[in-house]
């Protein structure tokens, strides 16, 4: 198992104009929060999904000099880029295709996709991720979790078609264990009234108690803020909730340990013993540590918006002191029980 | 989600009206037909056809946003509004911002998410300087 970081943790930064893309790759590489680097390819490059020579030269010398290794592009797959309908699946392969020429050319062995790519676009898309030697990995992000009818519809096509050019990416906020603290602070800040966030709370709960589609629920959750009188920022709160975090049990990404070809190793807080209070990192690096994962866990921080001066580096350091201890902890145990 | 002020502190003049800095809420860029926006002046809302969004230096009436579904707002790049009408002297400007996010879209009704965001602020218009 090797970790590395996402540019996405240091959103906050980046788009403050402290650090542009060059600064934070020889950054990461002195701090040391390789050898993986991944970023999205719509965030860090102007001309995305366009890609110059002379800048996949200039990126591909600028990793060289830092020590580091691409490891994932974030593509999305923005099905829903025209007003009047969602993209088609022949669109969908043409607007992959162009990610997928961008991936090859930087050296990213893995591409992440999301769920607008259906199956026949992805049968369709496999032959081209295959000639360019690009992995590509559907992202499994909160609110789906491995046996969401959406999510099934996939692994059926995967086991059929069997290529190892089509994978999947799990990311660590589909196990969440509760909303994280700091966004519902910062909600309160913001205004919303207990009630409400009350009303939001109890239904992520129920949602994940395994009863109701997370689909379903976000839609009533809505519905119900809207007639209590709940604002816009209500709102917006009450969709991140359901859709941001999830809670599958970590033991469940087991079942598709074989396809799993990266990582996204989300948290949000960092507490002062060094854990991850809303994700279970302890039984996730127990699971990814026993399957002998080997592929990379990208850090990925989304708690810039609710921390007080956001340090994205910082963030993953702690992060990824965490899950090397408890690896290290489950070495330790296992050798101890053989002895 | 704001990271960045949605309206820059500073305005200019146009031939016939004035211009000012709006930076994306967004962690990434997103195709230019996924933005949609409202404006008032001193509490009045300012009808499209006086504002324009420009970009990748063009200049699009904000009907022809939807169309735009290849044309992508960089997300470190201010796009810069347009408003007709506005004469010098001291204005309110309130702005609602809707970008709706592509990839986030409900499988089951096809609606696709989209997030409002809110500013507004106080602007000394120049008599002559002009951009």
């Amino acid at each position: 198992m090797r970790f590395g970081v996402t540019l996405y943790s240091l959103t906050s930064e980046y788009k403050a104009g402290k650090y542009t893309l060059e600064e934070l790759l020889s950054l990461a590489g002195e701090l040391g929060v390789g050898p993986g680097v991944e970023l999205v390819g719509f965030q860090s490059i102007r001309s995305f999904p366009a890609v110059s020579d002379q800048f996949a030269r200039r990126f591909r010398r600028l990793l060289d000099a830092a020590g580091l290794e691409p490891t994932c592009l974030g593509a999305n797959v923005d099905i829903g880029r025209r007003r009047d309908r969602l993209m088609t699946d022949a669109e969908t392969v043409d607007y992959l295709s162009a990610q997928i020429t961008a991936a090859a050319k930087l050296g990213f062995p893995v591409m992440r996709i999301q769920f607008g790519a259906r199956p026949e676009a992805l049968r369709a898309i496999a032959p081209v991720a295959e000639a360019a030697g690009v992995k590509l990995g559907m992202e499994i992000h909160a609110p789906h979790s491995v046996d969401h009818p959406t999510v099934m519809a996939v692994r059926d096509l995967y086991e059929e078609i069997d290529s190892p050019y089509l994978g999947f990416i799990p990311d660590f906020g589909a196990s969440a264990r509760a909303i994280p603290v700091g966004a519902i602070r910062q909600q309160r800040e913001l205004g919303t009234s207990e009630e409400i966030i009350d009303l939001i709370t109890s239904a992520w709960t129920a949602a994940h108690a395994g009863k109701l589609d997370p689909f379903a629920a976000r839609r009533d959750l809505l519905e119900q803020i809207r007639s209590s009188g709940g604002e816009a920022e209500a709102s917006a709160f009450a969709w991140r909730a359901l859709t941001l975090w999830g809670a599958q049990a970590p033991e469940r990404w087991i079942e598709i340990m074989p396809r799993i070809v990266h990582v996204h190793g989300k948290f949000f807080d960092i507490d002062e013993n060094g854990d991850e209070p809303s994700v279970p990192y302890s039984e996730l690096m127990r699971v990814f540590g026993e399957a002998g994962y080997k592929g990379t866990i990208s850090s990925e921080w989304e708690g810039s918006a609710w921390a007080e001066s956001p340090d994205g580096f910082a963030m993953v350091r702690k992060h990824q002191d965490m899950m090397r201890r408890y690896l290290t902890q489950d070495a330790n145990q296992v050798k101890q029980r053989s002895l | 989600m704001a990271q960045v002020e949605l309206l820059s502190p500073h305005v200019g003049r146009t031939y016939n009206g004035i211009e000012l800095s709006v930076r994306s809420p967004w962690y990434r860029s997103l195709p230019v037909s996924c933005v949609d926006l409202e404006l008032q002046v001193d509490g009045v809302s300012v009808d499209e056809a006086r504002i324009s969004f420009c970009v990748n230096s063009h200049s699009y009436a904000i009907a022809e946003l939807g169309e735009l579904f290849d044309e992508f707002w960089f997300v470190l790049d201010p796009a810069r509004l347009r408003i007709a009408g506005v004469s010098p002297g001291s204005h309110q400007i309130a702005l609602r911002l809707g970008l709706r996010i592509p990839y986030l879209y409900d499988e089951e009704t096809g609606d696709v998410l989209q997030l409002w965001s809110e500013a507004a602020a106080d602007y000394q218009v120049p008599e002559d300087a002009s951009t």
